[in-house]
Order: structure tokens, then sequence, then C-alpha cells
């Protein structure tokens, strides 16, 4: 697969919409995802247990992320998104490829460095419920981070500093005594957000950050991250199923199928201008909320579902379902690249194609 | 509350005879700590072929005014007080055998969650078969083969082969399509669909909200969708009813309720969600949080978190939002809202 947006500087300002500009300068590159694969091995039996295949969840996933910037990354359930946001954290290991970060590679990092890259690059679980420790006060979760990071906060002024991040998320700072079961889901999800960031972290990795919260109050969180991005300078891998607020809060969005990347590109060309059918499936399947732009959209219902992991097809992992698929798509996989269109598709018929009405308003 | 009767919402065109009257629907649930009051006087109608959404956020009580309909919250703790009529039977003056002697072919529910709906142990066929043997004593032969020729109707792929699987060996919209047999079996004229689309992914939302438009179109039956999603209510239905907090807030047509609002909360809503046809610009979030139903706020319940609120000296007489509990009035042709100044939210 080949490099799916240029990372020199001058490239950047070619590729950055004005949208992006306008939430802080675009830096330098923090991280640099290539071929990255996860294979998880399928086992049969049960002393001796033999490999009988693998479940290739993510499956070579190409992407950068640079200093101020959000990417939003896209997919259905199963298609490895929640995968990568474990690697990028180093929860797991990839089996293929690998993650630079500021130009080293995290697989071969260890002790310091490897204690360093944990700090600087966070994350934001789903569900603020399961990812809370109960029998734990609030303050003791915000703080636990800085018993191994002992140096990002002196000792004596530590309740002080809790506090301080708690008023930062909207917290009441005097609920440092409280334990997680005494909040709602949206106020766990800060209390989440502020264990992220006791640590100053450079990059987070939001793993569904707002997907289990009421919409009312999906809205709150999606501008305290906002903000926090603009004071801290900080660095989002936005994973979400949700389009419209990946579109929202992105500045360049990744779609994926299936363990690979089959679009990528400004929230701006992804958005008006789908060129994989995958996109313009998934695009022209989210329901609109305006009365007078019901029905002017172009209804792409896609047949069947996702293939499993285990056994993709060969050639491109779309063309089961894809209503342009020709013989070149089973026998060869198509790159990454641009086609003409703008920005880079997966397709061998890349071609843009509007499926989202536009909004005059 | 408005009676239902009178209930001055103009049907759309499709719509036919009166189906479902709620009319001032309250369910209240009593444990040790308190009274928790999950509904507080909902009415409304559902017509003949007609879509009504139920839009509302965790804890507005949708979801417990549809289950009082379907009479499956435990009585007690729930208690269930005013009327529900089915055909202009008033089902909760009958007794339990005649309520599902009613419920069991007039009235049917699908849920979010298929997977826990359907039981693990007993393959998909048996289960749907089992509406025709339990409601209209058929053989298992025949209860299969209509089972074949149900999940033919919802669209799953090769019905005849997989009428003997298992809810495990089925994908979540699969497992969605086989609660849409099962509920659509004995033809029911009345079909509650209780965030049906929430747990799938958006091209399988698309699919199955589809597979239920045409069904209704088919049998003519009426849908009451609940939902939390403003686009799928946008899509998919005909009239809306905004709930907050075990009450009705707002109540129109889904063109008059999205085009412009006349409740503050509904406003918030529409101003809080992004969308998918915009960038748009910083999202204006509702403040604060849903009440808690075990103890509502006086007055307007939605005005803790409300812009437009007017308190004490601010207020008109008998107008104050924090002491009158707004009455679900009509303030525009064929829009109620529950607001005292619902006119200033609509502009007019």
């Amino acid at each position: 697969m080949s490099e799916p947006i240029p990372t020199g500087a001058t490239a950047v300002s070619a590729t950055a919409p004005a949208s992006a500009t306008a939430r802080g300068p675009l830096g330098e590159t923090l991280l640099e995802i290539k071929g990255l694969q996860k294979h998880f091995p399928l086992t049969q039996g049960v002393l001796f247990k033999r490999t009988i295949g693998h479940v290739r969840a993510v499956d070579g996933v190409n992407m950068t992320l640079r200093r101020g910037e959000t990417v939003g990354l896209v997919g259905e359930s199963g298609c490895g998104k929640s995968t990568v946001s474990k690697l990028l954290v180093a929860l797991e290991k990839p089996t293929g490829g690998s993650i630079l970060y500021k130009g080293k590679d995290v697989a071969r990092m260890s002790g310091r460095a490897l204690k360093e890259y944990r700090r600087e690059v966070q994350i934001i679980f789903q569900d603020p419920y399961s990812s809370l420790n109960p029998r734990m006060t609030v303050g003791d979760i915000v703080a636990e981070g800085w018993s191994v990071h002992a140096d990002i906060a002196p000792r004596k002024n530590r309740l002080e500093r809790t506090q301080e991040l708690l008023d930062r998320v909207g917290l009441n700072p005097d609920y440092v005594n409280r334990y997680p079961h005494q909040f709602s889901g949206g106020q766990r999800q800060r209390i989440g957000i502020a264990r992220a960031l006791a640590l100053r972290p450079e990059v987070i990795v939001c793993d569904e950050p707002v997907s289990a919260l009421d919409v009312s109050v999906q809205a709150q969180v999606v501008n305290l991250l906002e903000d926090l991005q603009d004071e801290f300078g900080l660095s989002y891998l936005f994973i979400a199923h949700d389009l419209s607020v990946v579109r929202h809060i992105s500045d360049r969005v990744a779609v994926m199928y299936l363990g690979s990347i089959v679009e990528e590109g400004t929230d701006e060309q992804v958005y008006t201008t789908p060129s994989h059918p995958y996109t313009q499936a998934l695009l022209s399947s989210v329901p609109l909320h305006e009365p007078h732009l019901r029905g002017q959209k172009d209804r792409i219902l896609l047949q069947g579902d996702v293939p499993s992991p285990a056994d993709p097809p060969s050639g491109c992992r779309f063309r089961t379902r894809c209503w342009k698929a020709q013989d070149i798509c089973a026998t060869e996989a198509p790159a990454l690249v641009d086609r003409g269109q703008g920005h880079p598709a997966a397709c061998h018929f890349a071609e843009a194609r509007a499926v989202v009405p536009v909004d005059v308003d | 509350m408005t009676q239902s009767q009178l209930d001055p919402t103009p049907r759309p065109a499709t719509a036919g005879a009166t189906l479902l009257e709620v009319d001032d629907l309250h369910v209240e649930f009593r444990q040790r700590s308190g009274v928790v009051n999950a509904v507080n006087g909902v009415s409304y109608t559902l017509a003949e072929g007609e879509t009504l959404a139920i839009l509302g956020e965790s804890g507005s009580g949708k979801s417990v005014s549809a289950q009082a309909i379907m009479g499956i919250l435990d009585v007690p703790p729930a208690v269930v007080r005013g009327a529900i009529r089915f055909e202009g039977r008033d089902l909760l003056q009958m007794s339990e055998e005649d309520q599902r002697q009613v419920r069991g072919p007039g009235i049917s529910m699908i849920f979010q969650d298929a997977l826990s709906s359907l039981n693990p142990v007993y393959s998909v066929g048996w289960q749907i078969g089992e509406m025709f043997r339990v409601h209209q004593g058929a053989s298992r032969k025949e209860a299969k083969q209509k089972a074949i020729e149900l999940m033919d109707r919802v669209r799953i792929p090769a019905a005849a082969k997989r009428v003997n699987d298992y809810p495990h060996q089925f994908s979540g919209g699969m497992r969605q399509r086989v609660m849409i047999a099962m509920a659509i079996a004995l033809d029911p004229r009345i079909l509650i669909a209780d965030e049906p689309t929430t747990a799938l992914d958006v091209t399988v939302q698309a699919q199955v909200m589809d597979l239920l438009k045409d069904l209704q179109r088919e049998t003519g039956m009426g849908l009451i969708l609940i939902t939390h999603d403003l686009g799928v209510v946008n899509e998919v239905a005909d009239r809306v009813a905004v709930m907050y907090a075990g009450r009705i807030v707002e109540r129109g047509t889904v063109d008059d309720v999205f085009t412009d609002a006349g409740h503050p909360y509904t406003e918030g809503l529409m101003n809080s969600v992004p969308q998918v046809e915009a960038k748009g610009g910083r999202l204006q979030p509702i403040v604060g949080q849903p009440p808690n139903l075990a103890a509502i706020p006086s007055g307007c319940p939605f005005h803790p978190r409300c812009a437009r609120r007017r308190l004490g000296a601010e207020a008109a007489p008998g107008r104050d939002c924090a002491v009158d509990v707004p009455p679900l009035r009509l303030v525009a042709p064929g829009r109620e809202a529950a607001c005292h100044y619902s006119e200033e939210v609509l502009g007019v």
C-alpha cells in the first residue's frame, strides 16, 4: 500500500483546509503509522493448541497525525478501528508494520522511552461505566498516573492539581472524594478526560468517547474536547461510528472497512466528494435532520453483511458488496492513492460522487 | 393535559381510523427510597398507517410508556394509571387474560437489543413459529412453514436453509429481522419499535428502517417509533412527540417541529447535534443533566436547564417557570408545546 498523505511541510499546507488551520497551526508529525497489522491467531484444541488461521483485525493501515490536529477514524463495528486504538496506546503489539512516534519505532521502545511514550499518548474509552474503578475515589482515579510518572506533579501539590483538573473539565473540585457511581454518564466521561489530561499528554486517542452519552450531553463533551485541544495543543485520533460527530470534530477523516483504510482526506473532501463506493454507501445511510432535505439524498443500500475478517475476500475487500466490482477487483487489491478525485481512495474505479445534499442554510 | 379526543394535530393523508388512544397515562415506581415518576400524564393517538415517533433522552419515560401499552411492566413495583384504548377498549380496565387476547394479535413490540430478546437455546424458526402454535394452534410443521415465509418477508436470505439456525449464528441486523418477523407474524395493527436500530451500524440501520416502512405500507399497521435519534425521526415518522421528564413537551408533524421548534428543549436538542450535511460551527449544548425522576423540578421540569426561563418578577402572572407547570397547549396550527413562552421560541 502506498503512502496516503505526503508528510513534508510544504505538502501539509496544500492539503490542509482553512478549517484546520483555524484551530491552530498544524505542526510536526507526531504519529506515523505504516502498514500496521494486527492478526489474532485462531486456535483449535484444548491442551495442544493449533493455529488454524488468523483474524486479520488490522491489515495494512497507514496514517499520520500531526500536532494540534484531529484525525477522525470512522467505520462500522468489526472494521478494526478499536484495535488500532489499542495498538496505538501499546495495549496490543502489532504483528506487522510500525508505529513511529516522533520518528522512533514504538515496537522497539523499552524502559524509559516506552514509559514516556505511554505518558504522552493517552486514551479515553467509550464506556465511562466500566472504565472507571468503582472502588477508587475520583481523586485517586485522576491522580493514579502520577504514582508511575511522579515527575509530572510534585507530591505535595497533588490534591490541588487534581482539583484544578476536575475544575478544568467542568466538575466541581469538591467532588474529589466521591466515587464514580455518584456521577452521571457525561460526568464520568469528564473524569476519564481529566485522568488522561493529568499526565500532560501530546496525543489523546478517543475511542468512541461520546457514543454512550445522551444527545444533549454529547455536545458538552465534544465542546470540552475542542477547548482542551486549543488550550493544550493536543492531537486527537478520534475513533467513532457516528459520521456527524466525526465530521464536526475532525480536520482529516479516514474511513475504515474490514481492517484497512479505504478513503482518506479532509472532512470536506470525504463528505462532499466521497470517492470509494463504501464511503458513498456509508454516507448515504446517515439519516438527515432537515425536513427539506428529506428524499433528496442519493440512497445506496448495501446488500449482505461485512465478510469475516478471518477469511476476507481476495483483492479488494469491499468487492463482495460493491456494485462496481469487476474482474480486476478480485485479483488485485487497490492501492490507497489519488485517482484524480483530489484525495486518496482505495478503489480501482474511484470516482467522486456527492451523496449528502448540501444544506444551503 | 389535552384530551386525546381533541387532538388537533392534522393527520397525514395516508392515515386512517384511530387505533390507539393513550389518555393521561401515569407510571410510577414505588421504591423504598421514594416514588420514581417515570411517566406523568402522557396522551397521544395513533392512526392506521401512521408513524408516530416518540423522541427523548434516557430517563424521559419514552420506553416506560410503551412498556405500559404492552403490559410488560412488573406491577408492582410499577403503578399504571390513565387509559390505554386500543380500538376503543381500555386495556387497563380488562382482566389480564383479556388483555393478553387483545394484545397478542393486535399490538407487538421490538426492542433495541435483539440478541438478548431472543432465546439462545431455540432455533429462530421455532421462536417465530411459536406465535402460530400458541395463538393459532398450528402444528409444528405448519408453524415452521409459516416461519420460513415470514423470514422471506423480512428479507433474510436463504430462509429455508437458515430456519433451523440459532440466534448466535445471525448478525445483528439479521437478528433484528428475526425479531421483526416474530412481531409481524400475527399481522398486528400496531407495532411498537423501541430503539430498533440503535445497536446497529448505520448501513444496517438504513436496511432495517426501509424494511419497517415497506411492511407498514403492505399491512397498514400503525408504527410507534421510540428513539433518541433526530435523523431517524426526520426520515421515517409522520408525527413526533418529544418527551422530557415523563411528559410530552412538544407534539406536531415532523416537518413543523423540525423546521421550527416550539419548546426550548426541542430547540436545544436540534442545536446540540452535529449534522452530516455540514461541518457547522461550535455546538450549543443544553446545560446541565436530565433530571432525576425521583425529584423532578417544580414548575416546568426543564426550567433549570432552560435558557429562556422566566422566574419571579420577570415572569408573566401565573407563568413563573419554577412554579407553574406549563400545560401542553396549542401554540400554532397543528402544534402543541408545554412551554409558557412557546410563542417566543417559535418567533411568532
